[in-house]
């Protein structure tokens, strides 16, 4: 059997301890995912639903006066948390808002969902690119 | 999709300029001498731009991922200093998205590798530690 390539040695496994053609199961995912710090400034609550193989999700941002609803959009790819699982622990997805695009990488680890977001600005204000981290709960 | 016209609260400072990289540039090591993955990265200005290198455990020694571009990003809107970079790795093969972040002196790598070769290995995530190596 051909040797498998690869990267990093973490990445080197024996083939059989692969399992093809099987999606990963997302049943750690879908949900209501409400913020840990619950006067965040950031991303305040995001809903998660899958279907078939895909995730999709929906965000809401804090805002003045009222929170702001980023739309839904599809996960572009969904993780496991090692190169042998089949459980989805996390995904990665992109918003493309008028005055930025938005990097989300997510993972769920202990019951929480992890949410790191990589903000870029793209209406001349001058505000910074931006990074931030943020916590969720289910509801 | 939603159009959103308006700005978070967390977006409604202004920013002065443009994100300083200092204190991302230099070479961090792996908190973890016997990683199998990412044992180093090393940070730097290149034509203009900010670039990282990563070395990572290969079979035989250390395996150059050679450099790619890094996109940097500051703790809020109106901060000048880099605290996180965001990178790509595509090998063909795989590909490799890098998300970092500084946090009490601890260069955090996550990385998101998804795998193109129909291999059967899982697309997975994981996370590595990175200390500033002394100048």
């Amino acid at each position: 059997m051909e040797a498998l390539k690869f990267a990093k040695l973490e990445d080197r496994v024996e083939p059989l301890a692969t399992q093809k053609e099987s999606s990963l199961q997302l049943d750690a995912l879908p949900g209501i995912w409400l913020n840990t710090d619950d006067v965040t400034h950031g991303i305040l609550k995001v809903v998660i639903t899958s279907e078939g193989p895909k995730l999709k999700l929906r965000v809401f941002e804090a805002a003045v006066p009222d929170s702001c609803d980023w739309g839904e959009v599809e996960a572009e790819h969904i993780y496991a948390n090692n190169i042998a699982s089949q459980l989805a622990a996390g995904f990665t997805a992109r918003y493309h808002l008028d005055h930025a695009e938005i990097h989300l990488q997510a993972n769920w680890n202990q019951g929480l969902l992890v949410l790191a977001s990589f903000t870029s600005f793209k209406d001349g204000n001058k505000r910074s690119n931006c990074f931030a981290r943020e916590f969720f709960h289910r509801q | 999709m939603t159009s959103v016209t308006y700005q978070s609260s967390q977006e409604q400072t202004i920013a002065t300029g443009s994100i300083h990289p200092e204190p991302l540039l230099g070479t961090w090591l792996n908190t973890n001498t016997a990683t199998r993955g990412i044992t180093s990265a090393i940070l730097s200005r290149q034509n203009g731009k900010i670039a990282v290198r990563i070395v990572a455990a290969g079979d035989q020694g250390p395996s150059d991922w050679r450099g790619t571009e890094a996109s940097l990003f500051a703790a809020d809107t109106s901060s000048s200093e880099a605290m996180s970079f965001s990178a790509f790795y595509d090998f063909g093969f795989m590909e490799t998205q890098l998300q970092a972040h500084v946090r009490q002196g601890v260069l955090i790598i996550a990385k998101f590798d998804r795998f193109k070769d129909n291999s059967g290995r899982a697309n997975y995530f994981s996370k590595e530690f990175f200390y500033r190596a002394e100048q």
